[in-house]
């Protein structure tokens, strides 16, 4: 059949077929694709967020004299003799300022000749009131307005045969007790626009007020921005990123299948995943929320600013689509593998999808039911959550870290699992341990779901934070196994130095400091002074961006022949790799620092001695900023003038590597036949790959000699 | 199939024949078995919040809870609807007992038996448990309004009573208040009852619309004894919402 | 050191002939009625139990309590449950994995309710309030301190910046304590 032999890339006869290719597609590979796209969207998305974050706290806030012709003191002293008294204070960020808002309503101006004489607005309950011009600070009356004793102008009130209020105004009448001639006469309609008919001598013209309405602080927008960071990150970027975008393109492929199980589940779970992240979007257009990526209860039921109701539903659609891939991952890895591959002879990378499926599964729903509630709760007081009502906020607690902690294992597991591919590959060595990186996936997956109260060691009970905290060491033992046999993977391998295998070695180095920050934080007795400081967000920025950020980029590098079928320019792939790298160490090292002196969290200010910490981190942020954006241009060269991708361009053994670069429309032109295992790189040379130029390692004595 | 009769003679549950991508029926059809049963485990799990704040505020207020479920439900209503949900299961299970003997008509009788009982659950919940609960004022949260309007109704009651004059209003209102007292906590049990009752009264509602899916494919003769996965998916569905009920009607409407 | 993926042969590919799956087991009718007959029988002993609080014995009555109901009829409701996902959703006749999705779910329901009332349980709450400590719910109830958000409002619009609300337990009244005057003073009380 025709399509068999079609780079899955190829455009159809028409454009609009081709579009409608990728709109309607049920290819997985297409569908990866556009995660993967959207995912780097919200990577960008994301990280604007931070860069602001970081902006503002290079310095800390301070708070400023401001007079009120707008004129901004630091010092009360600055300010001109006659001002003093009338200054306001004002806190202002380096980057962040308040934000006034500012609400226009209809005027007329009364004009005698060229100037104006007074401006007649409407005020809120309708009635309009005048405003008389000013000179040198003097209210002057030059129409002659009849005023009363004190300066207001008088108005007397009748209603027209259309019902709406008229005011008429009056010039004033020194000779007697009588009111003067009506000067001018003002309507005012329902929806509050005034009109005004002028008497002889005077001419109207339409104008608008501005006038200052609510003001949003320095630390509201900071909250807004650090949450739309998080928020952002977490369910739009780093959850679906390797699952649900290098996953689906390379899950079916290395274990020889066609498809997913479910195509179109995994087609549903992609527009749930935009359909999300529409909701998404709006919440933070309008005007986003500020409880964090957490949403903690009882400020994020009674808080009214923003957006948060609809936030809550964006995270709870998102959870669908990452529900659906894990479940369709789940049965692909059952039902789908090619014929001969057992359990252990499939790809890491694979079992590390699989445990995270398993988590997507288990755990997901729990997020579903919980924002569901707090919705609920928002909309309808029903009081679960709600202390004012009788409820309880620390089960609130409860409920979002029974998904939220294994979620960070949905964040870190499938890095690991690229990780194990990527150090096989370019170390081109036979992996270290393979059932015990095998087992210790699905036991991080279980245990996962046993640890969640170290995150409310200050709201739980002192049993249940006892219980908790010996849970949470025993997830450091899975997880150091991988570590060990990873470094055993590198010992005596031939390691090629490409992008992906720096970046594995960069996350080696990372997740190995956001890892062993873990243990004290489990530690109840320093936990209670770590958290909420600089020293957790230190440790999850350490395993989240030096762990899966950083596979995940070097993963984008090894994969990227493949599914693009392009290379891309591995000088400056790695130029971009070291200036990500150190780029993140100086902002995120110093942290650990600002933690243990005390610096919290999800503040917008900080006192004096953080300074030059805070400016370090700031500075860390631009390099990690250039290196991404270095990325960004390595890849578009690629997209638009790279090399043509050969089939297996490292030498790898897993299937992968033997279809075309792209792959054809289903993967492999007929069912691949498994001769080998993913990671004989002793026995067997690497198929369509230039054998002298792949350095095979040494042979122990008796290893067998393949065929 | 290649010497299969021409495609015409065939019923479409004789003519299927799997997506591409899976090597064979078989494996096709227990993978869409094992993809529901995720699905099922995410439902379990998603109700599992409901139940974990139930055991939550059963455990901080026992006897308003005790008593809140009392005073509020009726366990008639709660263990008719029980039946019949366990009916409308049974019915299910002989459906794709019918499918499996090629036997259409029992198949389209059974799934009907099944629609029927789930029509039953939701106008029973609406009309005799919702309804006169929303009348009443017993809602959840804040808006839950029910010593107000059992006040009134004690008084109207007394005006009813007292032209009698045997005995006096006053007491007549009295009476009849001191049969209800109100717990603290009432309003979070009704809280508790409408959220989960609610969600499963969606669920049965979700569970109409695959039934009815379920038919016409069954009408179109697209069941048979070598392909029914969906039936039975529909039908694992079912149950689920089944064993849902099982619980949450002794927790809400007994203990 | 011999290499585990040596002795891979392709395995025979599946009958590809087949194009149905082949039912080994047609769901059979009497097994199916008696379930069915044993749930609605299990309904009614479920009700049935729920409305015995007192069993007599010999001359001396064993009581009921809420947690033995509570016990009885979600042990019913297990055996209904286990019933229905054997023998309607064929569990018992189905390949072991869709068990293993049930019990690994069963497991994540039970770490999920079992380690967050350890944390309830744990938490004291009830013991103190069965000692009178504190109201029932702690005492940040609407309807057992009916004007406490009045009164903190009140405290928050009328009462010195700084004070100090406090609900007395015995008198339900609201107490506003005036700020403390310094430092020294607050951490003294400690
Ligand atoms: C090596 C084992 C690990 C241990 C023992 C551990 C322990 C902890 C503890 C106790 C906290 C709570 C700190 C506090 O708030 O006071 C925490 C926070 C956190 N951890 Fe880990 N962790 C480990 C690995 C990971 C991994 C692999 C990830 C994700 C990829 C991760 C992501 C997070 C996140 C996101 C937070 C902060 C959540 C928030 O409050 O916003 N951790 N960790
Ligand atoms: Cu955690």
């Amino acid at each position: 059949m025709a399509h068999h032999d079609v780079s899955y890339l190829a455009p159809k006869e028409t454009f609009l077929k081709t579009v409608m290719s990728w709109v309607y597609t049920i290819d997985h590979k297409k569908i990866g694709l556009m995660y993967l796209v959207a995912v780097l969207l919200m990577f960008f998305l994301g990280g604007v967020a931070a860069m602001l974050v970081r902006a503002q706290l290079w310095e800390p806030t301070r708070t400023v004299f401001v007079s009120e012709d707008g004129s901004v003191y630091m010092n009360p002293a600055e300010a001109p003799e006659g001002e003093r008294d009338s200054l306001k204070t004002e806190t202002r960020g380096i980057f962040f300022q308040p934000i006034t808002t500012y609400v226009s309503r209809p005027a007329v101006n009364l004009l005698s000749g060229s100037t104006v004489g007074a401006v007649i607005t409407a005020s809120q309950d309708g009635s309009p009131s005048v405003s008389l011009p000013e000179s040198d600070g003097q209210t002057s009356n030059p129409l002659n307005i009849a005023l009363t004793d004190d300066g207001s102008p008088i108005f007397t009130e009748t209603t027209d045969q259309r019902g709406n209020k008229v005011w008429e105004l009056r010039r004033e009448n020194p000779d007697s007790d009588e009111p003067g001639p009506v000067l001018a006469s003002i309507t005012v309609d329902g929806r509050g626009n005034p009109s005004a008919e002028a008497g002889s001598g005077l001419s109207t013209r339409k104008t608008t007020i501005r006038e200052p309405g609510s003001t949003i602080t320095t630390n509201n927008i900071y909250n807004r921005m650090f949450s739309l960071h998080g928020t952002i990150m977490v369910f739009l970027f780093i959850i679906p990123s390797i699952p649900a975008a290098l996953g689906n393109i390379f899950l079916p492929i290395m274990i020889g299948a066609k498809d997913v199980a479910f195509p179109r589940l995994n087609l549903m779970s992609w527009y749930i995943y935009v359909f999300g992240g529409i909701f998404a979007l709006y919440s933070v257009i309008a005007g986003g929320v500020e409880t964090g990526w957490t949403f903690y209860t009882p400020y994020s039921t009674t808080t009214d600013w923003g957006s948060v109701t609809s936030m809550l539903l964006a995270a709870f659609i998102l959870g669908f689509s990452s529900i659906f891939t894990g479940m369709n991952f789940i049965v692909t890895v059952h039902k789908l593998r090619v014929p001969g591959m057992g359990w252990f002879d499939m790809p890491l990378f694979i079992w590390a999808l699989y445990a995270t499926a398993i988590i997507q599964v288990l755990a997901t729903p729990v997020l579903g039911i919980t924002l569901m509630m707090l919705v609920f709760e928002r909309m309808f007081g029903i009081g679960i959550f709600d202390p004012a009502l009788g409820g309880d906020p620390v089960l609130f607690q409860h409920f979002f870290w029974f998904y939220s902690h294994p979620a960070v294992y949905i964040m870190i597991l499938p890095a690991f699992g690229v990780i194990s591919e990527m150090l096989a590959v370019h170390c081109r060595k036979r992996i270290f341990g393979y059932r015990a990186i095998a087992f210790s996936s699905i036991a991080i997956a279980a245990i996962s779901f046993l640890v969640w109260a170290h995150h409310m060691f200050t709201a739980a009970s002192p049993v249940a934070n006892v219980i908790f905290s010996a849970l949470t060491f025993l997830v450091a033992i899975p997880t150091a196994i991988k570590v060990f046999n990873w470094i055993a993977t590198m010992y005596k391998g031939s390691i090629a130095w490409t992008t992906p295998m720096l970046y594995s070695a960069f996350f080696l180095f990372c997740f190995t400091i956001g890892g062993l920050t873990g243990p004290p934080l489990a530690t109840l007795s320093t936990d209670i002074h770590l958290h909420d400081t600089y020293f957790v967000v230190a440790h999850f920025h350490y395993v989240m961006m030096g762990g899966t950020v950083l596979a995940f980029i070097g993963a984008l590098h090894h994969w990227w022949p493949k599914f693009t079928g392009k290379m891309y320019n591995e000088f400056w792939g790695q130029i971009a790799g070291w200036t990500v790298f150190v780029g993140f160490n100086v902002t995120f090292f110093i942290q650990f620092f600002m933690g243990t002196q005390g610096m919290p969290r999800r503040y917008a200010t900080y006192s004096p001695e953080f300074e030059l910490m805070h400016k370090i981190s700031t500075f860390g942020s631009w390099l990690l900023a250039i290196g991404f954006l270095i990325h960004l241009v390595v890849f578009a060269h690629s997209v638009f003038a790279g090399r043509k991708a050969p089939r297996n361009p490292w030498g790898g053994l897993s299937l992968e590597w033997e279809t075309e670069s792209p792959p054809l429309e289903h993967n492999f032109a007929r069912e691949p036949v498994l001769t080998h295992g993913p990671y004989d790189y002793d026995t067997v040379v690497p198929p369509h790959y230039d054998p002298a130029l792949y350095p095979l390692p040494e042979r122990s004595d008796n290893a067998p000699s393949h065929h | 199939m290649t010497s299969a009769p021409k495609d015409k003679e065939l019923k479409p549950w004789e003519a299927y024949i799997p997506q591409h991508h899976w090597r064979n029926a078989t494996d096709e059809a227990e993978g869409a078995k094992l993809g529901m049963w995720l699905f099922l485990s995410t439902e379990v799990l998603l109700f599992a919040g409901f139940f974990c704040a139930y055991a939550f505020f059963r455990l901080l207020y026992p006897e308003n809870w005790h008593d809140a479920s009392r005073y509020y439900l009726d366990w008639e209503i709660g263990a008719a609807n029980t039946a019949v949900l366990l009916l409308s299961s049974f019915t299910i299970v002989l459906a794709i007992r019918a499918a499996q003997q090629g036997n259409r008509g029992m198949m389209l009788i059974h799934l009907g038996i099944t629609q029927l009982c789930a029509a039953f659950f939701l106008i029973v919940k609406l009309g005799w448990e919702y309804w006169p609960k929303i009348r009443d004022g017993k809602l959840p949260g804040i808006f839950f309004d029910y010593p107000a309007v059992y006040a009134q109704r004690a008084a109207e009651k007394a005006m009813i009573v007292a032209p009698d004059a045997i005995i006096p209003a006053a007491q007549v209102a009295g009476d009849y208040a001191s049969t209800f007292t109100p717990g603290a906590h009432d309003h979070i049990f009704l809280s508790i009852y409408w959220i989960s009752t609610a969600t499963h009264g969606f669920h049965v509602l979700v569970g109409m619309f695959v039934i009815g899916w379920a038919m016409w494919k069954a009408y179109k003769w697209h069941y048979g004894p070598r392909h029914y996965t969906s039936l039975e998916n529909v039908g694992l569905y079912w149950h689920i919402v089944d064993i849902i009920w099982i619980f949450l009607f002794p927790l809400l409407y007994l203990v | 050191m011999t290499n585990p993926h040596d002795s891979i042969e392709p395995r025979e590919i599946l009958a590809s002939e087949e194009h149905g799956h082949e039912h080994v087991h047609v769901t059979p009718f009497w097994t199916m009625f008696w379930v069915f007959a044993i749930l609605l029988f299990l309904t009614a002993l479920t009700v049935w139990t729920a409305n015995i609080h007192y069993i007599p014995v010999g001359n001396s009555v064993i009581e009921i309590g809420a947690t033995l109901h509570i016990l009885i009829a979600m042990t019913i409701a297990t055996v209904k449950a286990v019933l229905v996902a054997a023998y309607f959703m064929h569990l018992k006749y189905d390949k072991p994995v869709n068990t293993i999705v049930v019990v690994s779910t069963i497991f994540g329901v039970i770490l999920f309710l079992g380690l967050t009332l350890t944390d309830t349980i744990s938490r004291g709450i009830h013991d103190r309030r069965e000692q009178g400590e504190i109201h029932a719910g702690g005492d940040m109830t609407l309807y057992s301190n009916p004007g406490r958000l009045e009164r903190m409002r009140a405290a928050a619009q009328g009462g010195v910046e700084g004070s100090v609300v406090q609900q007395s337990v015995a008198s339900g009244e609201a107490v506003v304590q005036p700020p403390p005057a310094d430092n020294e003073n607050q951490s003294a009380d400690h």
